[in-house]
């Protein structure tokens, strides 16, 4: 536990761009709110691989995100479900129906769609919230947190030496 | 840009996936074996196992060896085994999710072979009862036990049978007993003879009585006297009215008794006589417990197959499925209508190859589809057969046609000609076992079920038959008779019609040769029907006429009692005479 939030820790505190990190974690939440045998899954883990992406951050949140997939299924079935027999919206389900590379994706899934939507709508707010949030911690919360007497007090801490080893052992 | 692309990354993804693709198509052969297993199971509902399987890539395709399909009635055997089945799939189809099979092999198919393990999903029943349960099951026994056909001699009936009229004449004479000591009793305790002579005495005494108050005394004591008297009769009158009541019921009882010997006789004669209307159904019950079987061993096929169809057909597109709650994480797939509509599963034509002991039938399946509304074609099939060792011709027709799932409508022909039988075993009842030596059957059966609707008529015919039993010295005349006729039919047919639901079938069979039979035996088992009535009315008789006899006397001798009681009324009654 102490090394997972030493490597949150580390994550947000160094020199990584917030954007490669948000772009990790808004990743992360396809892979893990949709099912993970999915086709769909396969783009989305190439472009992570592709991409200067976080790993660290990717890998952390796919499994948060994971967690929380399983306690919305009923959610993105019903949403998945409304959506794939929403009547003005059968012309455009028969034609991705008739394409086999979508047959293939398993669209027609009703939590395979649901949760697919939700994340693909949340992608881009969550990629510029994100963004914002890693910003403002570095400029405010992490500067004031420095120089205050609680910090110097850890910085001699279990915590501390965890992070300072992480950190040390990952430049080396 | 530059920044943004990190291409070691790109290229352990490509790394990755190629290495999982290899190790996918090494690993693929278990997967699909393992998949064809358990599907196979699920089915049938006993094992389904695979020798091997063989998937090629380039092109696609699949081979299954070694296929064995449990009887699920008997574990220990397989349902069928094929040595082969090979075909070639097309790659687009299976990425919409669909087996599309234009040509099917089908080679080296064996039926009801043995398995060197149980195939049963559950735990086995005991190797023996598992066996007599399947055997009566699905009727392995060699033969039928016909009824008997020879009549046992008098005495061991006799022997063997409990007689009620000797029960009942028991009982007659114990009661007669008992009642004879009660009347007894009751009558010992009346006023007898010498007790009304005393009254007599009395009364006669009466008269030396002088004197005026010796007169007035008289007549009171008189007066006591007479009542005294009255009240004696009064009680030997009512004892003599029960002494008549009992012997009444007694004669009564005696005459029911003195029937009871031919209602045993009637009764025996009916258990062990002959009865040339049992012997009528004799094709029945030789054919009967077959036809049944096969009729049955069909029936369970045809429902196991049946669903499978059915499932698809409910399952159509355009129609939104029911909303049930889906299984946690699983969801619903919706299906939307197809530009070219296919069947999930559905080979076009599969060559099957069958082998027998009789030798090769060849044959086809056609349009196998799990949804025949969207193909439009009926499952048929046809298997021919003209080299066989034992059978000159055999056709196999038949169809599924679910194409309109409201009005479905299944069919199966089947047509034999000149199968040769040599030692069928028809009867191995060790009373009269008989044997088919040799003959030629011609057959036809026509099975359709329409709507639920079970119709199946068949037509067998016997022709140029010899049937052998028992030594002929050691047959009765009845079982020479039955021999006799049957080899004599020149062409023994029998029409087998089955109706009702595949569920609940009646079936009905008749035979030209009932009508021989009943006329060949009728007149042989009347003379020893007659004969065996003689002789165990003469035996029963000799049992029970002498008891009988008794019986009457000692009910003659209770009317005794009742004379008896007479004399002393009239002895009364003779005192109170003025």
């Amino acid at each position: 536990m102490i090394t997972l939030i030493a490597k949150i820790l580390k994550m947000l505190n160094a020199e990584t761009a917030p954007s490669q990190i948000s772009l990790g974690i808004c990743f992360a939440m396809i892979m893990g709110l949709t099912p993970l045998w999915s086709l769909h899954n396969l783009p989305v883990l190439l472009l992570v691989m592709l991409l200067r992406v976080n790993l660290s951050a990717f890998i952390v949140s796919w499994g948060l995100f994971s967690c929380i997939a399983y306690l919305l299924d009923p959610v993105f079935h019903t949403l998945g479900y409304k959506l794939l027999t929403l009547a003005p919206l059968n012309g455009l389900w028969t034609s991705l129906y008739n394409i086999p590379l979508f047959r293939l994706a398993g669209f027609n899934n009703s939590i395979r769609m649901g949760s697919l939507v939700v994340s693909v709508i949340l992608f881009i707010p969550l990629f510029l919230v994100l963004n914002m949030l890693i910003r403002q911690y570095r400029e405010r919360i992490l500067a004031w947190v420095k120089k205050t007497k609680l910090a110097e007090t850890l910085n001699a801490s279990r915590l501390i030496s965890v992070y300072k080893a992480l950190t040390e052992g990952g430049r080396s | 840009m530059k920044q943004m692309i990190r291409w070691k990354g790109f290229i352990a993804f490509i790394v990755v996936f190629a290495v999982l693709a290899v190790f996918f198509m090494l690993i693929a052969d278990g997967f699909v074996k393992k998949a064809v297993e358990s599907t196979g199971t699920r089915i049938v509902g006993a094992r389904v196992d695979l020798a091997d399987t063989d998937l090629t890539f380039f092109p696609l395709g699949l081979g299954l060896s070694g296929m064995q399909i449990t009887n699920p009635d008997e574990p220990i055997k397989n349902a069928a085994e094929i040595q082969q089945i090979r075909f070639s799939l097309n790659p687009w189809h299976l990425i919409e999710k669909k087996v599309i099979i234009n040509e099917m092999t089908i080679t080296g198919v064996r039926f009801n072979t043995d398995r060197r393990e149980s195939g049963a999903l559950t735990k086995e029943a005991p190797p023996e009862k598992s066996r007599e349960k399947a055997e009566k099951k699905s009727g392995q026994a060699k033969g039928v036990s016909l009824p008997s056909l020879s009549v046992p001699d008098a005495r061991t009936i006799l022997e063997r049978e409990e007689l009620q009229c000797v029960k009942e004449i028991e009982r007659l004479e114990a009661d007669i007993k008992q009642k004879e000591q009660e009347l007894r009793e009751m009558v010992r305790n009346l006023p007898d003879e010498e007790k009304l002579e005393n009254y007599r005495s009395r009364l006669n005494g009466l008269d030396d009585e002088k004197g005026v108050m010796g007169i007035l005394g008289g007549i009171t004591r008189a007066k006591k006297v007479k009542e005294d008297i009255q009240a004696d009769l009064d009680r030997i009158r009512q004892a003599k009215q029960e002494v008549e009541t009992t012997v009444q019921t007694l004669e009564k009882r005696l005459k029911e008794v003195a029937q009871a010997p031919q209602q045993d006789i009637a009764r025996l004669k009916e258990k062990y006589a002959i009865s040339p209307k049992g012997l009528g159904n004799l094709t029945r019950l030789v054919f009967g417990p077959a036809y049944a079987r096969w009729m049955d061993r069909g029936l369970y096929w045809y429902e196991k197959i049946k669903p499978l169809l059915a499932k698809a057909a409910s399952a159509k597109a355009d129609q939104p499925p029911e909303e049930v709650p889906p299984a946690r994480g699983e969801g619903v797939n919706v299906r939307f209508k197809e530009h070219s509509p296919r069947p999930d599963f559905f080979v076009q034509q599969a060559d099957v190859s069958v082998l027998t002991d009789q030798g090769g039938i060849t044959g086809s399946v056609k349009d196998i589809a799990s949804d025949q509304t969207i193909t439009g074609r009926p499952t048929t099939w046809s298997f021919d057969a003209t080299s066989l060792k034992d059978i000159k011709m055999l056709a196999i027709k038949g169809a599924l046609d679910h194409t309109n799932p409201a009005a479905a409508k299944d069919r199966l022909h089947v047509d034999a000609n000149h199968i040769r039988l040599e030692n069928v075993t028809i009867s191995e009842s060790a009373d009269f076992p008989l044997v088919l030596d040799k003959g030629r059957l011609d057959l036809k059966v026509d099975t359709t079920i329409r709507g639920g609707d079970l119709r199946s008529d068949g037509r067998f015919a016997l022709t140029a038959a010899t049937f052998s039993g028992k030594p002929e010295a050691s047959m009765s005349p009845i079982q020479s008779a039955i021999t006799r006729a049957l080899s004599d039919i020149p062409e023994i047919t029998v029409d087998t019609s089955v109706r009702g639901t595949p569920e609940n079938p009646s079936m009905t069979i008749s035979s030209n040769a009932d009508s021989v039979v009943r006329n060949a035996v009728a007149g042989i088992a009347r003379r020893e029907t007659a004969a065996l009535e003689k002789k165990l009315r003469q035996k029963i008789t000799a049992r029970t006429d002498g008891r009988i006899n008794n019986l009457t006397e000692s009910i003659n001798g209770l009317e005794k009692i009742s004379r008896e009681l007479s004399q002393r009324l009239d002895q009364g009654n003779a005192l109170l005479a003025p």
